[in-house]
């Protein structure tokens, strides 16, 4: 029986019994259906599911939520889940900005909360190998793994509120990723619980030439094909030696040039943005400010950071350099980077504030993008969404071999709860043509969710195919967060 | 101070994403969603908004907040949730839906408050109540139930350096009232504030051991129209101007300094302590998370009344830390983090710093 088919005969499991069972697997004290509990995992972070609880309208939230303390207690509610095709959803910090935790329609979710499952199983300092369970929350690892003189590396704006388990479900990458790569680049080896309740363990070795790397098959899977529980992780030494530097170009052109040319030859900057000139900020907040004319609004930052032995920073340093020179980039010194490093977390505040005025729409589009396609895609976007009143902030990151990210946040104010959701859409419907007019592709960071599952052209059909026919093989009762990354909900 | 006041603090947790779940000792203790501090002003402002139900299960999410202000501490926003959460409690008491431990509360209040207050008169000699006095010494209710040495101490230590004219408040209360405002019983609260204003506002100066009550006398009591005229420090912030005079006879190798919320970032006192300790202790020991980020003991916002198992948690994460080292001592300067604390000790002294300077003088 396919998913669909769930969908179509409403599932009518013994709901007593169903809990009896599940509290006989995880025990009383760690499984509700308190009201109290339901609420607290209604929504995740996308701002259009947010938007509508303006008006009241929440979602009711899952019928059950419960907190496993062990991936064999995982097995045992995944198997319960399974005979009662009770739709499940995976859940980490819930910060996911796509609805990829949150509930939805009518049927009886069941939420599997893995925050109990949050030590650290093992360390190898010698190897830099950590095993850690995946419903620990970003910070506390970074935390416990810089008590013992390591780090990850792995640093989302989300870093305090989001788990291991919803990084490496969705692919994380972090700030740092120029330099350490994204999660799935850290990630070498992982637990895993299928549908069916089977245990996974993708063994850890440097470097595995057996047949296709299972382990890809969950990460990014945003909990539709099983549960991760565990991983081992790459770690990387604390940083005896940080440098920053930034400069001012006339243009995204010459800036993004600059980033392209550093890159492909060689460095591996810690931190490597573009970015609005900060001194442009003034205008932005004093009306009596002059207002900045078309050169000063066409200029823009590159702000960099570089970390690892001081002779290494050095040497990196100066290749940037030689090439920001080639390009006419200006030395603004290190002060323009060290201080957004230290403002580095404030970027997920910004968007709560607009959220709470009653007809505002806002999110944040991410975008890869190849060098080749960046500045044009850049230069596209911010028309594109300029010309409709709409606000945005637009910055490059992720900044890797083949590309980068292109994020852009946008928000304005409509005159209905209506036509901000109509704004909303609309503004997505924008990004997806701009995208799919000058290369980039959506989902570059925050994965699909139940939205970017609709937008991704990418996905194309044969992909969302394949990705159906796997999920019917290892999920056959259409249990695991269906509806996202476009399956059969 | 009524619910709504809070208004914009409830609507931007809310609508945050959670950014401050790892600084919330209770949410950490029980690693449940429903109670980080975006849950818990969630559910406060989906009460208040009339789209969830004021019950008493929704409620008991409002009690599990210790009041510490971690969380407001990281918030960009300057969200202070603990008075949103005591707002909310109030809300719960005014419908009748307050948890059934919070049960003549006010009853138990007044008779802890009459108990307590005879034991200090056998506690300390009467020469010590003065009425006639310029500087008095408040004594708090924990102070004189679970560290009742720490006013002798603290009597003493002034002594040695000169200051010999404070006299021990001989009033009706030992409480500034904090546990009415954690228990959101706001009429209490003023009663018994407007009692004491008019009652201390004849002395030139109040000290008090407890950072909590300085806080309530100094911050709140202004804004429920209680206003104290003297000037309310807490014993610390008092003896720091004499610290050069502390002679010791001996001092203690190393002991770790543990800040007190309300002492720390409620008061805004790190170094006075610091300072005063450093004339017993060679080598302060700081805690991972210590200063404006100091973890809490778990004994705030009557945690312990509530739910002692995760206030013992609370405890037990903070008393861990000192367990990984040899570090034989912690001292701090308030008596209910020393009591919580050294519920979950492990064989570690928890000590106030006033006791402890009186052992070395
Ligand atoms: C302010 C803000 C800033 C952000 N910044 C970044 C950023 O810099 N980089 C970035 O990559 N993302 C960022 N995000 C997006 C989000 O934080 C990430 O997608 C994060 O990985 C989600 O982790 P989580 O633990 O909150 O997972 P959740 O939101 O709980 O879940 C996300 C998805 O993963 C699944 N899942 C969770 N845990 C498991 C598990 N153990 N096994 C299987 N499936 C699981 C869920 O079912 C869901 O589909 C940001 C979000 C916000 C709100
Ligand atoms: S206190 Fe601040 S950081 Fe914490 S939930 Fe509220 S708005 Fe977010
Ligand atoms: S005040 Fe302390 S206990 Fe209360 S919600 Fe904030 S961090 Fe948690």
């Amino acid at each position: 029986m396919s998913s669909r088919d769930n969908e179509q005969q409403p599932v009518s499991a013994p709901y007593p019994e169903i809990t009896a069972q599940l509290t006989e697997v995880v025990g009383a004290e760690n499984l509700s259906s308190s009201p109290v509990d339901t609420i607290a995992h209604a929504v995740d972070f996308w701002p259009r599911k947010l938007m509508e609880t303006r008006a009241g309208r929440w979602h009711r939230g899952p019928r059950w939520v419960v907190w496993p303390g062990a991936a064999a207690e995982v097995a045992h509610v995944l198997r319960i889940a399974s005979t009662y095709a009770i739709p499940v959803i995976p859940y980490g910090g819930g910060s996911s900005m796509v609805g990829g935790a949150s509930p939805r329609g009518e049927r009886p979710w069941l939420v599997i909360n893995c925050k109990r499952m949050c030590n650290i199983l093992d360390m190898d300092e010698g190897s830099m190998v950590v095993h850690v369970q995946a419903g620990v929350v970003g910070v506390e690892l970074e935390e416990r793994l810089n008590a013992r003189g390591f780090s990850l590396g792995h640093v989302p704006t989300s870093m305090t509120t989001a788990t291991l388990g919803g990084w490496l479900s969705t692919r994380s990458s972090g700030m740092l990723s120029s330099r350490y790569g994204r999660i799935s680049d850290l990630c070498l080896g992982i637990t895993a619980v299928l549908p069916d309740g089977q245990l996974v363990h993708t063994r850890v070795a440097p470097r595995r030439a057996t047949g296709p790397e299972l382990m890809h098959l969950l990460l990014g899977a945003e909990g539709t094909l099983g549960i991760i529980t565990a991983a081992h992780l790459r770690l990387h030494r604390l940083p005896l030696h940080r440098q920053f530097d930034s400069f001012r170009f006339e243009r995204i052109d010459e800036a993004a040039e600059a980033l392209r040319r550093s890159i492909t030859s060689g460095v591996r900057p810690l931190v490597a943005r573009i970015q609005r000139d900060p001194r442009l900020r003034r205008s932005d907040r004093d009306p009596d400010a002059p207002v900045p004319d078309a050169a000063a609004l066409a200029r823009r930052v590159l702000l960099l950071a570089f970390e690892g032995p001081a002779e290494l920073v050095e040497a990196e340093r100066g290749v940037v350099r030689s090439h920001v020179a080639e390009l006419g980039g200006e030395a603004l010194g290190q002060a323009p980077a060290r201080r957004w490093w230290g403002q580095r977390f404030a970027a997920g505040f910004r968007m709560t504030p607009v959220l709470v005025r009653e007809n505002s729409f806002a999110d944040y589009v991410e975008a890869g993008v190849t060098w080749a396609g960046l500045a044009g895609l850049y230069r596209a976007m911010e028309e594109a969404f300029a010309s409709r009143g709409w606000r945005t902030r637009l910055v490059v990151e992720h900044a890797r071999m083949e590309g980068v990210s292109l994020g852009c946040a946008f928000w304005g104010d409509a005159a209905s709860p209506q036509e901000a959701v109509a704004s909303y859409d609309a503004a997505w419907k924008v990004a997806q043509q701009v995208c799919l007019a000058h290369g980039g592709r959506l989902g570059h960071v925050y994965g699909g969710g139940q939205h970017r599952a609709v937008l991704l052209d990418e996905w194309g059909k044969g992909r969302l195919e394949l990705l159906t026919r796997i999920k019917r093989k290892l999920d056959p009762a259409g249990i695991m967060n269906p509806g996202v990354l476009g399956t059969e909900p | 101070m009524s619910f709504d006041e809070y208004e914009k603090a409830l609507e931007l947790c809310t609508y945050c994403p959670k950014l401050c779940r790892h600084t919330c000792p209770v949410g950490n203790a029980e690693r449940r969603e429903a109670v980080i501090p975006q849950a818990k002003m969630a559910m406060a402002n989906l009460v208040r908004k009339g789209q969830v139900e004021l019950t008493t299960e929704t409620a008991s999410v409002f009690y599990h907040c210790n009041g510490c202000g971690l969380c407001g501490e990281y918030c960009e926003h300057d969200v202070d949730v603990t008075p949103a959460l005591f707002a909310a409690r109030a809300e719960a008491v005014n419908g009748g839906m307050d948890l059934p431990s919070m049960k003549h509360f006010t009853d138990r209040f007044y008779a802890r408050n009459e108990s307590l207050l005879r034991e200090l008169h056998h506690l300390v000699e009467e020469r010590y109540f003065v009425e006639e006095a310029q500087v008095a010494y408040f004594p708090s209710c924990d102070t004189v139930e679970h560290s009742p040495g720490v006013i002798g101490d603290t009597l003493r230590v002034l002594d040695s350096v000169g200051v010999d004219y404070v006299a021990l408040h001989d009033g009706e209360y030992v409480c500034a009232g904090y546990p009415f405002w954690a228990a959101g019983l706001m009429s209490e609260l003023s009663f018994l504030a407007k009692e004491i204003s008019a009652k201390l506002s004849g002395y030139k100066k109040v000290i008090c051991d407890c950072p909590a009550c300085v806080w309530m006398m100094r911050f709140l009591y202004p804004q429920i129209d209680a206003p104290i005229s003297a000037e309310v420090l807490h014993v610390v912030e008092f003896l720091d101007n004499y610290a050069r005079r502390i002679e010791v006879s001996s001092t203690v190798q190393e002991a770790f300094y543990h800040d007190p919320c309300y002492l720390g970032r409620w008061l805004g006192v790190f170094d006075a302590p610091r300072r005063l300790m450093g004339r017993a202790v060679r080598e302060i020991r700081e805690f991972s998370w210590n200063r404006e980020r100091g973890y809490c003991c778990g004994g705030g916002g009557l945690l312990a009344d509530n739910l002692p198992d995760v206030s013992s948690k609370i405890a037990r994460r903070r008393m861990d830390e000192v367990a990984r080292t040899q570090v034989p001592m912690v001292v701090s300067a308030c008596a209910t983090c020393e009591r919580n604390l050294a519920r979950e000790s492990g064989g570690v002294e928890v000590v106030n710093l006033m006791t402890l300077l009186a052992r070395m003088l």
